[in-house]
């Protein structure tokens, strides 16, 4: 079953109490949602795929010492990449974005801590650790294309 | 590939009894939930529990996999709530505008 096909009937079932806060809030005068923001959607589909690539990057079928001067390198990169997204996201005054990216940066330093552990991934662990990852960056990502001024 | 409730069933600790049965019990009713996230999140974590049990993932491996599955329902839950604000709030915004500068003034006029 495809998520997308359900959400406003999943909305309304999980998000009852949150969304009479919600809808109090923005009615009340509070800041409104931001407009889509064309930089934060390319933020968003680059770290997806840096993200899931960083996984790759330290699978092996079988155990081994991992090459700490690239987890670094790598570790490094992706700290940068968020950051950068983060800070911006700042800027647009919109914390229901903002969320969303900090929400996927601990999922990063969460698989970074991992490998720091000298653990690597095996193929099935990574499989299973970006089914998860992808649905996330795409709920992420849609958490965007929502917004009004996004191309339908 | 054994079933989950094999698995659960196969679990001795008698001081566990209860929490294994409300496991259950959570899972049955997120799988037969309307909510896509909801089914999606029962069939992964009997997967891993699964797939935990055959020695496919470890203990370890499985408990980040359900960390991460709990980030992604924040997420998840955060897009919805954008969804539902920018559906409803524009509509109701200028349903109570239009009210508030218009019709009650010429309700009282009229």
């Amino acid at each position: 079953m495809k998520r997308e096909e359900n959400t406003p009937r999943t909305a309304r079932i999980m998000l009852g109490p949150m969304l009479a806060l919600l809808l109090a809030a923005g009615l009340s005068g509070c800041a409104a949602l931001s407009p889509y923001s064309a930089t934060s959607y390319q933020q968003l589909t680059q770290l997806k795929a840096f993200h899931l690539m960083f996984i790759d990057e330290f699978t092996s079928e079988t155990p081994q010492l991992l090459d700490q001067a690239k987890l670094a390198a790598e570790s490094g990169a992706g700290e940068l990449k968020f950051r950068e997204a983060e800070e911006y996201s700042v800027g647009l005054k919109d914390t229901s974005r903002t969320y969303n990216i900090q929400v996927l940066h601990r999922m990063f330093e969460n698989n970074l801590a991992w490998l720091q552990e000298g653990n690597s991934f095996s193929k099935t662990n990574a499989g299973e650790q970006k089914t998860v990852l992808q649905s996330a960056y795409d709920q992420a990502i849609r958490g965007e294309t929502v917004r009004t001024g996004a191309s339908k | 590939m054994i079933d989950i409730a094999q698995i659960l069933a196969g679990i001795a600790d008698p001081s566990l009894k209860e929490i294994v049965a409300e496991f259950l019990k959570l899972l049955q009713q997120a799988g037969q939930d309307s909510s896509a996230l909801a089914q999606e999140t029962a069939q992964r974590t009997a997967r891993w529990l699964t797939m935990e049990a055959s020695g496919q993932l470890t203990q370890e491996e499985v408990t980040t996999l359900l960390e991460a599955q709990k980030n992604e329902i924040l997420i998840t839950l955060n897009t919805l709530a954008i969804e539902e604000r920018e559906r409803l709030q524009p509509l109701l915004s200028q349903l109570l505008d239009i009210a508030i500068n218009f019709i009650v003034k010429a309700i009282r006029a009229a």
